[in-house]
């Protein structure tokens, strides 16, 4: 690609993932790679706790490469109810991010992992920001499926 | 100053993640609460608009996934559904 450096990365996705008071839903476990429905690199995903995430609360939980035995990417299951995609259907718990507000959880887009129930009665916020080493085509529009707002050029920040 | 280390770089390779506690500044996280509640009224009001309680799979009163990112504006000022 003319004019790409193999340093650059791309801001692909943001999106604050929220969990309300007392609400049963939980996520089950994915890749976020399952969603987007055509080959493409993978990204990484960095997950903030905006809250103090626990185990009541319904934090993240995600499963390490070396427990599950797998590392590319697996076909998801969508639930004709809640829109979620499953790819991982077993009894490994992973780990769970029990951590304070203010902390990351970085894991890849072939990185499964999941949330429980919000069982406590506050709210629970997560912001999630995604990057990519290119942007991330659609193949069917050749256009970018979501952002590819050019956050690194050459390794270096691009400010603005 | 790095905050991420070659440990993490390690593990992020061989076990798909790695986590860093604490390391949002308070200033940060205020920003981000009140722009996420900001975001979240919107939703409501969008959701209104089209009689609904589920945008994508964001349900009301349930849970939220909203995007954030206006790139004609430099930040989001109304919900979309992924």
């Amino acid at each position: 690609m003319p004019g790409h450096d193999w340093r650059d990365r791309y801001l692909f996705y943001d999106q604050y993932v929220v969990k309300a008071a007392e609400q049963g839903i939980t996520f089950s476990w994915h890749q976020d790679s399952g969603y987007l429905g055509f080959p493409h690199m993978p990204y990484v995903t960095i997950w903030a706790a905006v809250d103090d995430m626990t185990q009541e609360n319904g934090t993240a939980s995600v499963m390490p490469f070396s427990t599950i035995g797998i590392r590319t990417l697996v076909e998801h299951i969508r639930d004709p109810v809640t829109g979620d995609k499953t790819g991982y259907f077993g009894k490994e718990p992973g780990i769970s991010a029990i951590v304070p507000a203010g902390s990351l959880v970085v894991f890849s887009s072939i990185t499964f992992h999941r949330s429980g129930a919000n069982t406590t009665d506050r709210m629970r916020r997560a912001y999630v920001t995604q990057y990519s080493a290119e942007p991330v085509i659609n193949p069917e529009t050749n256009e970018p499926i979501h952002l590819a707002v050019p956050f690194l050029s050459g390794g270096k920040r691009i400010s603005g | 100053m790095t905050l991420i280390t070659e440990v993490h770089r390690q593990q992020y390779r061989e076990e798909g993640y790695f986590i860093l506690e604490r390391v949002i500044p308070e200033e940060h996280l205020a920003i981000l609460r009140s722009s996420c509640d900001r975001l979240i009224e919107l939703m409501h009001q969008e959701m209104d608009r089209q009689g609904t309680d589920h945008i994508h799979i964001s349900h009301r009163g349930k849970r939220y996934h909203i995007a954030k990112y206006d790139q004609s504006a430099g930040c989001r000022s109304t919900c979309s559904a992924i």
